[in-house]
């Protein structure tokens, strides 16, 4: 997926952490420059998010989200903080993207 | 010396058997006694079994910081060894200087050598990736980002005295009743890194109950978490604009432990409040310093009554006890009391 022309949307969601609150990052090609969302798409195909896994949870470790849409449907990738480079590169691209949205609030639904 | 994770009694019953060696036992048993009074009592039980117990001289106390330089491989780089003067980063020195407050606290009030009751080094990492807006305790050492400046302050993390004990604490927990990360028996481990958090801050400023703020990573927080501290025990879900702790069992949160980083492993940084305000009234109930009676008291529960699938009920009979066997029924009727107000008895 992710390999089209369609637009592409790409979610980071943090939580557990010390704070214990869920903070959410998104970028959409649709808001990004033409070099930027080529930029997303390349690390996105990169990312292999089919290896991710859940390790034993630690203290105050993060618990990590990936979402992942576009015009194939969406692919969740959970508890995702020790992960491949693939995936870390792509989550640190979105978290500091020029035209992401961030969002913070306590947990639960 | 061979390293024993039994309980003293099992140690001592395989060794009159014949099971294990006598002689490992009984150091090994010596070594684990937590409480200075424990100790004795051990060492006593020990000679009555006709050992030579030879006892082991205190382990020594060691502090390592290392520098992950904003990358992802730990410990990463070695900073700062146990015999080390000041380093010229200042996270390396906050993060040796509150490692050393709470290793002293733990063996000078609790007569306890670090996480795991033998000496183990205190391993630290700081400059966690970039940016980046957690501490968290690994498993085998304590690691720190620096902070975002958005929902921590650049720099505060390892500089807070009571977050550094605050993870600090999740290792004696891990070597002690090894409560499981997950919604009730998580709240509790989350309960007591909150305790002694704020508690080893306490006795780093002399401060009695009355004169403590009860906050856990007082002014640490960044330009879009608005709020004074992580979490106050004295008034849990007001410590910041998205605090959400409950302070009474009406009020618990329910959340389901999925692996939903929405849902904090069951809501173990939220229930948490419940205990905190118990172990709060407490302290303010019995008076002076936090650290002597209350402090004991739950130090005691955790170490030889909690297990690990220990739930909120079971912490407040386990307190109870505690109090009762360490000072009699009126401090263990000040600690029924504390758990009946939060809803828990």
């Amino acid at each position: 997926m992710a390999g089209g022309r369609g637009p592409l949307k790409v979610t980071v969601v943090r939580g557990g952490g010390l704070a214990g609150l869920v903070s959410s990052t998104a970028v959409d090609t649709s808001a990004l420059a033409s070099a930027d969302a080529a930029a997303l798409r390349a690390r996105v195909q990169r990312a292999s998010l089919a290896d991710t896994q859940a390790g034993a949870p630690q203290p105050d470790r993060e618990l990590v989200e990936i979402l992942i849409e576009d015009d194939d449907g969406a692919v969740t990738a959970m508890n995702a903080d020790e992960l491949s480079p693939g995936v870390r590169e792509l989550i640190e691209w979105v978290e500091s993207a020029p035209d992401r949205t961030e969002q913070l609030g306590p947990p639960g639904p | 010396m061979v390293c024993f994770i039994l309980p003293t009694h099992v140690l001592l019953e395989l060794a009159e058997r014949g099971e294990i060696d006598l002689r490992e036992a009984a150091k090994a048993a010596v070594a684990s006694a937590g409480m200075h009074a424990r100790r004795a009592a051990v060492t006593a039980l020990v000679q009555s079994l006709g050992v030579e117990a030879e006892l082991m001289p205190p382990p020594q106390e060691r502090k390592v910081v290392y520098d992950a330089q904003h990358g992802v491989e730990l410990p990463g780089v070695l900073r700062r060894g146990p015999d080390d003067g000041p380093h010229a980063d200042k996270a390396v020195n906050d993060a040796f200087d509150n490692a050393d407050r709470t290793y002293d606290f733990y063996r000078d009030v609790l007569g306890r050598h670090s996480v795991d009751g033998n000496g183990a080094d205190l391993i630290s990492t700081v400059h966690y990736r970039r940016g980046f807006d957690n501490a968290f305790w690994e498993g085998t050492q304590m690691v720190y980002g620096d902070g975002s400046g958005k929902i921590f302050k650049v720099g505060s993390l390892a500089a807070d005295t009571s977050v550094v004990a605050h993870e600090i604490t999740h290792g004696v927990v891990q070597f002690t009743a090894g409560l499981v990360y997950s919604k009730q028996s998580g709240a509790l481990n989350e309960s007591w890194a909150d305790v002694f958090g704020s508690v080893i801050k306490q006795h780093t400023l002399g401060q009695t109950a009355d004169q403590a703020d009860w906050l856990l990573g007082a002014g640490i927080l960044g330009t879009q978490l608005p709020g004074r501290a992580l979490r106050s025990m004295k008034d849990p879900g007001t410590a910041h604009d998205f605090d959400r702790q409950p302070a009474h069992m009406d009020d618990y949160v329910d959340l389901p432990d999925n692996g939903d980083p929405r849902n904090d492993n069951g809501g173990v940084h939220i229930n948490s409040g419940i205990p905190n305000k118990a172990f709060y009234l407490v302290a303010t109930a019995v008076g002076g310093h936090s650290w002597e009676k209350p402090a004991l008291i739950w130090y005691d529960a955790l170490a030889t009554r909690l297990q690990r699938n220990s739930q909120f009920k079971d912490a407040a009979e386990a307190t109870v006890a505690s109090a009762k066997e360490l000072y009699g029924d009126d401090e263990a009727g000040i600690v029924r009391s504390a758990w009946r107000e939060v809803g828990v008895l």
